[in-house]
C-alpha cells in the first residue's frame, strides 16, 4: 500500500475528492484500487456514474460549495481533501473551508491560473497548477535548460 | 476614503451613486466591458475592466489599509478570493462581501472578512416579519440572541392604562423608550402606558412571543 507523504502514516486514508471530471475520476479509481476509503462529490449525476468499475468508494451528489454537502461527505473525518472542480476560485474557497472549517490535515486544490498561487499557499493549502506542470513538461521535452541550471 | 466595488451590476450602480454623493472616491472593477463603459459615462468614478479575483488586477488598484473593499459578484467563491487578495495585498481591514449562500457567512467571517451580507437571509427575515401582526415591527433583525421591536399600543392591549411596574412584562423583556406623539419618554416604573404609544422593546429573542403577547394581547 502506498504511503502518502506529509500525513500521519496510516495504511488506509479517508480521502474526499471534490469534482469528478477527468482528473477526479481517475484519481478516485486509483486511490480506491489501492485500498483507501474514497468519497467523491460532484453536482453532476452523470459524472458520478461514469466512475470506473475499479472504484469501490462512495459518491455524493451535491454542490460542494455548500457546507451541508461537505458535512455529508464527512470532511471533518478526512485525512486528505482533493479539490478538483473546473473553477479555480471555487476550488480555493472549498479548500479554505476544508482547512479552516473542517480542519482537514492535507488539502490539495487544482488551479489553472498561476497568478493566485503564492497568495493561497500561505493559507496552508497546496495548489497544483496544471499550467505550470505543462510548462515544465514541455520544457523538458524540448530540453530547454532552466535559469537555475 | 476610497471604496472599491468588485462585480455586481445593479447593486454596484446604486452603491456607486450613494458613495459618490457622500464624497468618497469610488473604484469599480467589473468583468463586463459594456457595463464598465456605461459606468464610466455616468459617474466620476475610476472604472477598471478586469477580473477582480485576479491578483494582478487587485494589485494595480493602489489602495491603503483604511480603504473599503466590497465584493458583490454572484459567486461566493469569487467574492471570497477577491477580499482575501485585497487583504493580502494592502492589509485592508474593511473588506465586505456579499454571500448568496447564507451558510457561507460563517466561513467568510472565519477567513477574516469584516462585513458579510447575505441578501437571501435578509429577504427571509423580511418575509418572516411581513407575517408578523401589523402593530409590531422588528427593528433590529440582525441577531438571533436579542430582538428589538417597535410595538404600537392599541385598545386591545392588556397593558393599556397600566403603570410599567404593574404591567407584568416578562423578565426577558424591557421597554427602552416610549414614543408618545412627538415626545420621547424614557419609562420608569410609574410611567403609564397610553393608547397610541409606540414602545421600543428589547428582549431575549427566545422569549419574543411571550413578551409581545403580553404587550399587544393574544391573537
Amino acid at each position: 500500500m502506498a504511503i502518502i507523504k506529509g500525513t500521519v502514516k496510516k495504511k488506509e486514508y479517508y480521502i474526499v475528492i471534490i469534482g469528478c471530471g477527468r482528473l477526479g475520476s481517475r484519481i478516485a479509481s486509483l486511490l480506491s484500487s489501492q485500498g483507501h476509503s474514497v468519497v467523491v462529490v460532484d453536482r453532476d449525476e452523470d459524472a458520478l456514474q461514469a466512475l470506473s468499475y475499479e472504484f469501490s468508494g462512495f459518491t455524493i451528489l451535491g454542490e460542494a460549495t455548500e457546507l451541508d454537502t461537505l458535512k455529508n461527505a464527512k470532511l471533518d473525518k478526512a485525512d486528505i481533501a482533493l479539490v478538483l472542480s473546473p473553477d479555480d476560485n471555487t476550488n480555493i474557497m472549498i479548500a479554505l473551508v476544508a482547512k479552516e472549517y473542517f480542519s482537514t490535515p492535507r488539502v490539495i486544490a487544482r488551479a489553472y491560473d498561476p497568478s493566485n498561487l503564492e497568495v493561497f499557499s500561505q493559507f496552508g493549502i497546496e495548489i497544483i497548477c496544471p499550467t505550470l506542470l505543462a510548462v515544465e513538461s514541455i520544457k523538458e521535452a524540448l530540453e530547454i535548460a532552466g535559469d537555475e541550471s | 476614503m476610497k471604496v472599491v466595488m468588485v462585480g455586481g451590476r445593479n447593486i454596484a450602480y446604486h452603491l456607486t451613486r450613494a458613495f459618490l454623493n457622500k464624497g468618497h472616491s469610488v473604484i469599480i472593477v467589473n468583468r463586463d466591458e459594456a457595463f464598465c463603459a456605461d459606468m464610466a459615462k455616468k459617474f466620476r468614478a475610476t472604472v477598471v475592466h478586469g477580473d477582480g479575483s485576479d491578483r494582478h488586477v487587485i494589485e494595480q488598484l493602489e489602495l491603503a489599509r483604511d480603504d473599503l473593499f466590497v465584493a458583490l459578484t454572484m459567486h461566493d467563491s469569487d467574492n471570497l478570493v477577491s477580499c482575501l487578495l485585497a487583504k493580502q495585498a494592502f492589509a485592508i481591514e474593511n473588506t465586505a462581501a456579499l454571500v448568496n449562500d447564507p451558510d457561507n457567512k460563517e466561513v467568510f467571517r472565519r477567513m477574516g472578512i469584516h462585513t458579510v451580507v447575505s441578501p437571501t437571509e435578509i429577504l427571509a427575515t423580511a418575509i418572516e416579519d411581513s407575517m408578523l401582526r401589523e402593530e409590531i415591527v422588528n427593528i433590529f433583525p440582525t441577531s438571533d440572541k436579542v430582538a428589538i421591536f417597535r410595538v404600537q399600543i392599541t385598545k386591545e392591549s392588556p397593558v393599556l392604562g397600566k403603570r410599567i411596574r404593574e404591567a407584568e412584562i416578562p423578565e426577558e423583556g424591557v421597554i427602552g423608550a416610549i414614543m408618545r406623539g412627538t415626545d420621547v419618554v424614557i419609562p420608569r416604573g410609574d410611567t403609564m402606558i397610553e393608547e397610541q404609544d409606540v414602545l421600543i422593546v428589547l428582549m431575549n429573542a427566545k422569549a419574543q412571543t411571550r413578551v409581545l403577547e403580553r404587550l399587544i394581547g393574544e391573537e
